[in-house]
């Protein structure tokens, strides 16, 4: 797979579909009639969940082709933040570790196929939170993911995460993970507190226009998280979060979002990202069911 | 075990507290909507209350006095530390059964139904929330919404 420092995905449609076919719910459209249609016309600005939590947003910046794990792992903090500030079994300890997300997706979901490429496939970072779990940045024994390491991810991208962490990231499971394929699918995910990871050839420019949105542009054969919505605005929309830093990208913000991120149009997200069918919605129970409240209470 | 810690205990069950509130404000409240103290000129009357006055011109007193309990009740339960209720799912949840137990049928009101949701939904109660934090912007519109419907009575 090539790769470089600010990639690491590729279309492998082989891939997605050898883990759709082990999904109960391979697909959020029909899985989740509950939710059909509640983020019309609402906005969801689930990074704040976490910035209540941590302070500033924690931006991440990738040193090897692990994007598939970074964007992984931004969604699971979205989520798990989410969860935790509507009330949510759990605690809030440290932001979700990139490392053991990738060294699961490569080596125990991608049975070490990709060898010593770097690089991943958005399938196998969902699968990977879904069924072998999630650590955080704090030492493990002797196993200190205290700060990111470009360095451990490759090791870990090669040998798979020792063996004595997997239990313990197995104690931290993300219950649902199913194929997004529309902007209304993404809408409604993130209207109930489920994030949503982007995995395209799709880039973009690096300057804001007025509104916040990157223009498409180029080739990036990458892999992001979706941790925002606002269909309530003239452009409907979502905010994805990069894992370039915060400073690769400058121009107009909305709503104080995240250095380092930036607005898709839903158009632009529909046909030019989902389109290339590896990008997953990442749920905190299984079946997605509607987290949003019924308010006609009397 | 002494019989008034029984008691307390009991009444500190989750729901029980909220069904207390609400039929304890239910029983006196055909007094209150006849016997309102008129509000005085100073007073500031809220959006909120002067809508729900509006959304339940010509109700019957029962209803009045109905709704005037649970939206009272509700508002004590959440001053009175909300027991049993850690979310506003939570809350729902009580709220529910507390409404089933008073015999109160939804949306006879409609204008009153969708002034309550506006309002819940304008203040960002469409996502369950932890309900310490905002208890006490939720006592305050229930007791709005409770100063509403004794206006309404007058």
């Amino acid at each position: 797979m090539p790769a470089n420092k600010h990639f690491g995905w590729s279309p492998n449609p082989e891939a997605v579909g050898d883990v759709m076919s082990q999904l109960r719910h391979p697909l959020l459209g029909p899985a989740s009639e509950a939710i059909k249609g509640s983020g019309a016309g609402t906005k969801a600005l689930l990074w704040k969940n976490v910035e209540q939590l941590v302070g500033q947003y924690p931006v991440r910046t990738q040193a090897i082709g692990d994007c598939v794990s970074q964007g992984a792992a931004t969604a699971v903090d979205v989520v798990k933040a989410t969860s935790i500030q509507s009330g949510g079994a759990g605690i809030w300890r440290a932001e979700t570790a990139s490392e053991a997300i990738y060294g699961l997706s490569r080596v125990e979901v991608g049975q070490g196929k990709l060898g010593r490429d770097d690089g991943s496939y958005g399938a196998w970072g969902a699968k990977a939170v879904k069924d072998y779990g999630t650590l955080v940045r704090e030492r493990y024994g002797q196993h200190d993911l205290g700060v990111y390491s470009g360095k451990l991810a490759r090791e870990w991208g090669v040998d798979g995460l020792p063996d004595e962490l997997e239990p313990v990231a197995h104690e931290h499971l993300i219950q649902e993970i199913s194929l997004v394929e529309t902007y209304e699918d993404v809408r409604d995910a993130l209207a109930n507190g489920y994030a949503v990871t982007i995995a395209s050839m799709q880039g973009f420019r690096d300057v804001r226009d007025d509104d916040g949105f990157l223009k498409p542009s180029g080739e990036w054969p990458h892999q992001m998280a979706v941790i925002g919505m606002d269909d309530e605005f003239e452009r409907p929309g979502v905010l994805v979060m990069n894992s370039w830093g915060s400073n690769w990208v400058s121009g107009p913000t909305r709503h104080n979002q995240p250095p380092g991120s930036f607005w898709v149009d839903a158009d632009v997200l529909e046909t030019k990202i989902l389109s290339d069918e590896d990008s997953w919605a990442f749920g905190d129970y299984e079946g997605w069911p509607a987290k949003t409240l019924n308010l006609r209470i009397i | 075990m002494d019989p008034i810690l029984n008691l307390l205990r009991r009444l500190c069950n989750p729901g029980v507290c909220l069904w207390v509130a609400v039929l304890a404000n239910t029983a006196v409240s055909g007094w209150m909507v006849v016997r309102l103290t008129p509000t005085p000129a100073v007073e500031m009357v809220s959006g909120v209350r002067f809508r729900a006055a509006a959304a339940l011109a010509g109700a019957a007193h029962k209803d009045l006095a109905s709704l005037y309990g649970l939206m009272s009740g509700l508002a004590d339960y959440l001053e009175a530390g909300h027991p049993g209720s850690e979310t506003t799912i939570d809350l729902l949840e009580i709220w529910a059964r507390a409404l089933l137990i008073s015999g109160w049928e939804l949306e006879q009101y409609p204008e009153l139904t969708d002034l309550v949701e506006d309002e819940l939904k304008r203040r960002g109660f469409g996502e369950p929330k932890k309900l310490a934090p905002v208890a006490a912007e939720l006592t305050d519109l229930f007791r709005a919404l409770a100063g509403g419907i004794e206006d309404a009575s007058e």
